[in-house]
């Protein structure tokens, strides 16, 4: 092929020639002059170059030689400038790549279906109680039998509810979810067992028969092809295993408070089997409700039949009743409406900078352009039309946006692989599937396209506009736009920048002294469930045999017990009254945590005496009650009065009022915005839990006590689990994941603005250096300083920065103000941190103004005067 | 003798029809309709090469490289079949155009008058 256009290209040649030839001998022989006949038949034939190009291009297949020409071209060019195509190229690089990532997040966080049949008619459905601060609540057992026997349109409502549990088997104790689940709840989703089969009703009433997920039976059953029949034991509770559900298959579970999430890949659905107290008391609101709607019916329609049936409940049974009603919300948004909103803010800021980024590329071509006016002049003298210069131009922009493009998808990959590390510890349902797939990938290549044109043919058009070759001075209003532009962008850079450095700070505080201990303090789980200590006073004992044998274990500093790992457990809590005192209506009544714990625990938890006395060995069963409590339970239950030697009685916890006998200080909170809570500690010596937390603290270097924990608890009591074991350090990973994921997010993007910003500015300044480079050799020449001649381009880029800088001031106060109301105890002293900010930003724009400004005293003001 | 630009279309027929004598060059064809209009046709080489290469695409005419009478190496050009075909539509189609036009042209402008 190449080989037949190089021949048919020699030929066309010859074919020329001869007719130029022939052309001059005819006039010779009319008598002309060899030398004129020669001149006139070259005028008369006209154009050589332009007529070869037309009859090549008859041939077709020539755009694509163009092109490969175009793109030679192109690339030769970007190479001889290679600051401004990596400007050019980083710029695009960002705005792809942010936007593909979130794209892509976005895609399979909120977009995507649920892996179910049909799911599109799966909903949630919550009773919503004006009473509380977040409406949305869980259904009793009454009221889900009630929506159940009279509401019309549903194809089923299914009951769930979850909590951790472990697997017994052997000394491990994997950690597991069960899901006890009513027997609809799976066959609704319309997913079958890859293996066995769903548990019947019959079956479901006993309650012994168990479904797990593929992750668990090939973790803790290695894929065991006769699982299906096998007994295990979790949670101290027997079950047969029926099925196992196919790979990736997850249950709508609940999450924290009234979240809805996927659950996690290593589950176990069990048939929930309601409790008589569940069964008799209609305030007893404990279960969440999986509905499919038959096929016609739609959202809105299940909501009024089922908002129907909830009024008839209301009347019927005030006293749970009254004022409750429900919502139906379809299943997607339940899982994924949290998420959404601040995913959507996300990938409109993506979407921004990708704005920006097309507007600095577009400025920076502009910019190199007007230096390349004479090249463009030159080829349109030669004949080169204007679309065939545009098309050079444009090849040029697509091909930056190709590399950018290109950059931008390794950026969006390394991201998304952040992302999913993040996903293991973040609460946010399917981040862990979010990867580059086909639609992304296409997202991104219709993204670099567009993008191409779009910062391409504003400068194509306006440099092959021929009038504007002419070296004038630089148009005021695109310059005027950049500029705000650059005022825009650095205010954005700002606040982005002071945000990320104020929430890292706070991250840093927050976890700034634990580094010592918590890498070599473990801790774990167990239980005296099922077990002959499981009654007074042997699961005393217990915990005073565990606690003595874990201090034995060689090089161990310090060992405690407790029910709650203050900042990282459940602190769910009950209303405090104190003895003595007037009692309060409920709604002012104090609410405090309590945790078990003993003596040792406080020193391991950091927490330090203030008052009185920590619990001691004559605390036991038959001395009076004690408690320690903290600061904020003073503060709460008695900020007037002292509380040290008062009784105190938790509603619903203890008959025996508790003596207290000591202050502790309050825990440091680990979680952004946590504030530690009303707290009382009770001895395991005179109430001990059945569920206990072990904490061990290692000499340093010390090997990991695991094994010799194991060994202790199996002496102790060889069916007692060992379970959730983890370092503090772990722990407080997984706790401030939020926060530190949060700054490397804002920190990603800060950093992203702040290169935007700077490629802004250099590509303003470079412009304005370009088109004035004649005027700045005049005045040189006229006596200029190379300084004043340097800052006369400079502060076009100086001016808008410094606006920006200013604004972006403003603006961080209202991050500023933002931040501290979600994020308590952060505070003031932020200005130096706001300082260095700036000072930071007017470096890099310092220095983005520099680059380009420079070069207009590079110039000899004798080969500027002496020009055109 | 003032020239006139050729009528967009007709290019391609006056080449075919300046062939139709026998085998020609680029250059001849394009004296060969220069003095066949009397000189009031000029074919613009811009636009000859590029149409003599629309027609061999096309396969009206073929081409071989023969020596001139003047001994020189030239590129001639030659009516196919299909290019003979081509010609007699072309030429009928133009007839029945001049005639139209002629039609609308030369009639009395009778209307305005009545």
């Amino acid at each position: 092929m190449r080989w037949k256009r190089n021949h048919r290209d020699r030929e066309l040649d010859e074919e020329i020639r001869t007719h130029i030839r022939m052309a001059i001998q005819d006039r010779i022989r009319q008598g002309e002059d060899p030398e004129r006949a020669r001149i006139e038949a070259m005028k008369e034939f006209g154009n050589v170059a332009l007529t070869m190009e037309d009859a090549r291009s008859v041939w077709g297949g020539q755009w694509l030689e163009q092109l490969a020409f175009d793109l030679r071209y192109a690339a030769r060019n970007l190479a001889r400038t290679p600051g401004f195509a990596l400007a050019a190229v980083v710029s695009v690089a960002i705005g792809i790549g942010a936007t593909t990532a979130l794209f892509s997040v976005l895609q399979h966080v909120a977009w995507r279906p649920l892996p179910y049949r049909n799911p599109d008619k799966l909903a949630i459905v919550w009773n919503l109680d004006p009473r509380l601060a977040n409406p949305q609540s869980a259904a009793s057992y009454p009221d889900w039998q009630d929506w159940r026997s009279q509401s019309k349109g549903f194809a089923g409502l299914a009951a769930f509810r979850n909590r951790p549990g472990f697997l017994q088997a052997g000394e491990e104790s994997p950690q597991l979810e069960l899901h006890e689940v009513s027997a609809d709840f799976l066959p609704l989703l319309g997913v079958t067992p890859a293996l066995g089969r769903f548990w019947s009703e019959d079956e479901a009433a006993l309650g012994q028969t168990a479904v797990i997920s593929d992750h668990l039976w090939r973790q803790s059953f290695g894929g065991a092809r006769d699982i299906v029949g096998r007994r295990i034991v979790v949670s101290q509770t027997p079950y047969e295993i029926v099925g196992v559900m196919p790979p990736d298959f997850r249950t709508p579970s609940m999450g924290t408070q009234v979240t809805i999430r996927l659950s996690p890949a290593d589950s176990l659905w069990v048939p929930f089997v309601p409790k008589p107290v569940q069964v008799a008391n209609r305030g007893n609101r404990g279960l969440r409700i999986l509905a499919r709607l038959e096929d016609r019916t739609t959202m809105s329609g299940a909501q009024r039949n089922l908002g129907a049936v909830a009024a008839q409940l209301a009347a019927a049974y005030p006293g749970s009743n009254k004022n409750i009603t429900v919502q139906v919300l379809p299943l997607m948004e339940s899982v994924t409406g949290h998420a959404r909103p601040a995913l959507v803010a996300l990938i409109g800021a993506a979407g921004l900078f990708l704005l920006i980024a097309c507007a600095n590329v577009a400025s920076l071509l502009l910019a190199r352009g007007s230096a390349r006016a004479r090249e463009f002049a030159t080829r349109a003298a030669l004949g080169a039309g204007r679309a065939r210069l545009i098309r050079q131009l444009l090849t040029e922009s697509l091909l930056l946006a190709s590399i950018g493009g290109a950059s931008g998808v390794a950026l969006a990959a390394a991201s998304l692989n952040i992302a999913r590390q993040a996903a293991a510890t973040l609460d946010v349902p399917r981040l862990a599937e979010a990867v580059l797939d086909l639609p992304v990938l296409l997202v991104a290549l219709a993204l670099s396209t567009v993008t191409g044109i779009l910062f391409g043919l504003m400068p194509a058009l306006r440099l092959t506009h021929v009038t504007d070759h002419r070296g004038g001075t630089a148009d005021p209003r695109g310059v005027r736009i950049r500029q705000m532009l650059i005022a825009g962008v650095t205010a954005i850079t700002l606040i982005l920048v002071f945000s990320a450095s104020m929430l890292l700070n706070t991250f840093r505080r927050l976890t700034i002294g634990q580094s010592t201990y918590a890498g070599r303090t473990y801790t774990f789980q167990t239980t005296i469930n099922g077990t002959r200590w499981n009654r007074p006073p042997l699961d005393r004992q217990f915990c005073d045999l565990l606690l003595q044998r874990l201090r034995q274990i060689p090089n161990v500093e310090a060992a405690g017990l407790t029910t709650n790992l203050l900042q990282i457990g459940d602190n769910s809590g009950t209303v405090v009254s104190v003895v003595g005192n007037a009692p309060l209506p409920p709604e002012r009544s104090p609410m405090a945590t309590y945790t078990m714990s003993d003596a040792g625990f406080f020193a391991m938890a950091g927490l330090q005496l203030r008052e009185g006395r920590l619990f001691e060995t004559h605390d036991t069963a038959a001395s009076p009650a004690v408690a320690v409590v903290n600061e904020s339970f003073v503060r709460a239950v008695s900020p007037d009065a002292p509380l040290l030697g008062r009784q105190v009685r938790l509603l619903g916890v203890t008959q025996t009022p508790l003596e207290v006998v000591g202050v502790v200080s309050d825990a440091r909170q680990f979680r952004l915005g946590g504030q530690e809570r009303p707290r009382l500690f009770y001895p395991y010596s005179q109430f001990a839990s059945t569920r206990v937390i072990g904490m061990v603290r290692i000499a340093e270097g010390g090997a990991p006590p695991l094994s010799a924990i194991r060994a202790v608890l199996r002496e102790l009591e060889p069916a007692a689990p060992m379970f959730e074991v983890r370092t503090v350090a772990d722990l407080l990973s997984a706790a401030t994941s939020a926060p530190r994921w949060g700054s490397v997010l804002l920190g990603a993007f800060a950093g992203m603005a702040l290169i935007l910003a700077s490629v802004g500015v250099i590509g303003v300044v470079g412009f304005v250096a370009s088109q004035r480079t004649r005027e700045c050799g005049i005045r040189i020449a006229l006596g200029s300083t190379p300084g004043g001649v340097k800052w006369l381009v400079a502060r076009q880029g100086v001016w808008p920065v410094i606006f920006g800088l200013i604004a972006g001031i403003a603006g961080t106060r209202a991050a500023g103000t933002v931040i501290s109301t979600y994020l308590v105890g952060i505070g003031g002293g932020n200005s130096p941190l706001l300082l260095a900010d700036v000072i930071l930003l007017a470096l890099a724009a310092a220095i983005a103004v520099y680059l380009p400004a420079r070069r207009v005293t590079n110039v000899d003001p004798a080969l500027t005067l002496r020009c055109d | 003798m003032s020239r006139i630009d050729l009528l967009q279309g007709t290019l391609g027929m006056l080449i075919l029809r300046a062939l139709q004598w026998g085998p020609q060059h680029g250059y001849g064809i394009s004296q060969a309709i220069r003095t066949q209009s009397s000189e009031v046709l000029q074919v613009e080489t811009g636009s000859l090469y590029p149409a003599l290469h629309r027609l061999e695409k096309q396969g009206w005419v073929r081409t071989e490289w023969r020596q001139t009478e003047a001994n020189q190496r030239a590129k001639y050009y030659s009516l196919t079949p299909a290019g003979k075909k081509q010609l007699t539509e072309e030429h009928a189609r133009w007839k029945q155009m001049v005639q139209a036009i002629g039609n609308i042209m030369d009639t009395a402008p009778a209307k305005e008058h009545s």
